[in-house]
C-alpha cells in the first residue's frame, strides 16, 4: 500500500515538476554588457542547441540539448528498428557501457529506454521523452537534486552569469549508466605549502 | 635684479608639485637618453628598443588608476599593449571595463561536491597569467578528514588519487570581503574595492610592502618575489587593467573573480572549469540568480566570520 502511495507521488511529481516551455521564451530581459566582446560569449550556446523549460516556481531557464553531443546518434543508425534488448544483448555492441545504475532489479536497459526505440526515455507515467529531456527521467528519483538544479545549487551553468541562463543536462556531467565521478590524480598542487604539518 | 627676484625666476622656486617635478626631470632624462641613443654612433639600440625605453619612462609617470581621466586610461592601456608586443611579442587586449550598476558579485562553494581534482587551480593559472616559475596559485584546495573543519590538520599539497576515502575538500581564494582589512592597511591606496565588490590592485601603484598580505586573515594574496614568467604562447591575451594583465617583480596580486571575464558577463575560469559543479557564481542583487538560490535554500557559512571581514564567499553542503 505504502509503495503504491510512493508511486502515485512520483507520477505526480514527474508529470508536473518540469513543463517543456516555449523555446527560450519567458527568459527575463537582462542588461547587455557594455563590452562588445561579451556578446560573443553570451551567444556561446546557440539558441537551437538549448531548450527553454519552466522549472519549479515558474523559473524559466534553458537546458543544453544532449542529442547533438552523442556520437552515433540517432541510435537507429546502428540498431535499425530492432530496439534495445536486455543487458546481455546490448553488452555485445556497447562494451563501454558499465551499467551499475540503477541498482538492483531495475538494472536493465529497459528501465529507462524504450525497448523499441532506445533513443526515447520512458517515464513512470508512461510518457516518453527524448534524451534532451533526460532530466525529467532523473528527477523521478533524484527530486531533491532536480530542485537544486532548477534553482542553481546543483549542476553547471554554461558560459555566463547573466543573460540567458543555459544549464547542462544531468547527462552533461554524469554518465547515466555510472553517475559517480571517478577517482583520479589531481592537477598539480602548490610548490610553497602553507600548512602546519 | 635682486637676489630674491633671481631666485624666484629659477624653475625650482615655482610652485611645482612632486609629480610635476618628476615629469620634468624624467622628460629631460628621456629626451637626453633618446638623444644619446639616436645620435651616438656607438649605440646599438634598435628603433624598437628606443620605443620600449620611451614607453617605459612614460609608464613610470602615470598616476593611480582611480585618479586617471578616461584619456589617461586609454593612453596607458595603449602603452601597455604596445609594451607587451615589444617585450614578449604577444598581441594583448587590455580592457578597463567598469563595474555594471546593480551588480554585486557573490560566490558559493559546495563542500559536498568538491572532489579535489584541482581543475579550478589549473584553469586559474592559465586564465590569470600567473607566474609559472614560482608555480603561483590563487586557489588552495584543502583535504580534510570528515567530521570537522580544521585547517590546521588539513593538507593542501595532496598528490594522491582523489577523492580520498573519509575526506572532503574545501577551497579557498580571495573572498572579496565587504570589509577588507587588506585595503585598509595599504599605505599608498594601491588596492581598493570596486562597486561590484571586487577588491583590485593597481600593479603600477603597489610598492610591494606586503602589508595587505599580513592583514589578510585568509592568505589570499600572493607576492612576486621575482619577475613573473609566462611562456609567450601561454599568455592569455584577453586582459583587464585591474586583473590578469602581466605583472612585474615586487608587486602583490590576487584573485579578482576573473574581472576580465565577469565584467564581460562570463563566469570565472574556476567556475567554468569545475567538473563537479561545486562552484556557484552570480549577482547578489539579482533575486533570480543561482547564488541567491543557494543563500536562500542551503545552510551556508563563511570562514572566520567573527573577524567581521564579511566575505562575499559562502560555503554550503548538500
Amino acid at each position: 500500500m505504502r509503495s503504491a502511495h510512493w508511486l502515485a507521488f512520483l507520477l505526480v511529481f514527474a508529470g508536473c515538476r518540469f513543463g517543456e516551455g516555449a523555446r527560450a521564451q519567458g527568459v527575463r530581459e537582462h542588461s547587455v554588457p557594455a563590452d562588445a566582446r561579451a556578446r560573443t560569449y553570451l551567444e556561446a550556446v546557440p539558441a537551437e542547441l538549448a531548450q527553454g523549460i519552466s522549472g519549479p516556481g515558474g523559473r524559466y531557464f534553458e537546458v543544453q540539448l544532449r542529442t547533438p553531443q552523442i556520437q552515433g546518434f540517432p541510435c537507429s543508425s546502428c540498431h535499425g528498428d530492432r530496439g534495445a534488448g536486455s543487458e546481455v544483448l546490448v553488452r555485445s555492441g556497447h562494451g563501454s557501457i558499465d551499467l551499475i545504475h540503477p541498482r538492483g532489479a531495475a538494472r536493465d536497459c529497459r528501465t529507462c529506454h524504450l525497448p523499441r526505440d532506445p533513443a526515447m526515455l520512458k517515464l513512470l507515467t508512461g510518457e516518453t521523452v527524448t534524451l534532451d529531456h533526460a532530466y525529467r527521467l532523473c528527477a523521478q528519483c533524484h527530486f531533491a537534486e532536480a530542485e537544486a538544479w532548477a534553482g542553481g545549487g546543483h549542476g553547471k551553468r554554461v558560459a555566463t552569469w547573466e543573460g540567458r541562463r543555459v544549464v547542462l543536462n544531468c547527462t552533461g556531467c554524469h554518465n547515466p549508466h555510472n553517475p559517480a565521478f571517478p577517482k583520479r590524480l589531481p592537477r598539480p598542487g602548490p610548490s610553497i605549502p602553507r600548512r602546519s604539518r | 635684479m635682486s637676489g630674491a627676484d633671481r631666485e624666484a625666476n629659477t624653475p625650482l622656486a615655482k610652485p611645482v608639485d612632486r609629480r610635476k617635478a618628476l615629469e620634468m626631470l624624467a622628460g629631460g632624462l628621456a629626451a637626453a637618453s633618446q638623444l644619446a641613443s639616436t645620435c651616438s654612433p656607438l649605440s646599438s639600440a634598435t628603433p624598437e628598443e628606443r620605443e620600449r625605453r620611451l614607453l617605459e619612462w612614460e609608464e613610470r609617470l602615470k598616476g593611480n588608476f582611480r585618479l586617471m581621466t578616461d584619456e589617461e586610461k586609454a593612453e596607458t592601456i595603449e602603452r601597455l599593449e604596445r609594451l607587451a608586443k615589444l617585450r614578449r611579442g604577444v598581441d594583448v587586449s587590455i580592457s578597463a571595463t567598469e563595474a555594471q550598476p546593480g551588480v554585486l558579485f557573490g560566490y558559493a562553494f559546495n563542500i559536498s561536491k568538491c572532489l579535489g581534482y584541482r581543475e579550478c587551480v589549473a584553469a586559474c593559472i592559465r586564465e590569470n597569467n600567473q607566474d609559472r616559475k614560482s608555480n603561483m596559485q590563487y586557489i588552495r584546495i584543502f583535504e580534510m578528514e570528515q567530521g570537522e573543519i580544521d585547517f590546521l590538520r588539513a593538507d593542501a599539497t595532496f598528490e594522491h588519487e582523489v577523492p580520498a576515502d573519509g575526506h572532503f575538500y574545501i577551497g579557498t581564494q580571495c573572498f572579496q570581503c565587504a570589509n577588507p582589512p587588506c585595503v585598509e592597511v595599504c599605505p599608498v591606496q594601491a588596492t581598493w574595492q570596486e562597486p561590484d565588490g571586487i577588491v583590485v590592485i593597481d600593479y603600477d601603484w603597489c610598492i610591494g610592502c606586503r602589508y595587505c598580505m599580513a592583514a589578510c586573515p585568509y592568505w589570499a594574496r600572493r607576492f612576486n618575489w621575482s619577475e613573473p614568467e609566462v611562456p609567450a604562447e601561454e599568455i592569455n591575451p584577453v586582459q583587464h587593467y585591474l586583473g590578469n594583465r602581466l605583472r612585474k617583480k615586487g608587486v602583490v596580486e590576487k584573485c579578482t573573480f576573473c574581472i576580465q571575464r565577469t565584467r564581460a558577463g562570463r563566469l570565472p575560469a574556476c567556475v567554468e572549469a569545475c567538473p563537479t559543479g561545486a562552484r556557484v557564481f552570480g549577482n547578489l542583487l539579482d533575486p533570480d540568480s543561482e547564488i541567491r538560490w543557494v543563500l536562500e535554500h542551503k545552510r551556508v557559512f563563511r570562514l572566520k566570520e567573527e573577524l567581521g571581514t564579511e566575505p562575499r564567499f559562502w560555503y554550503f553542503m548538500d
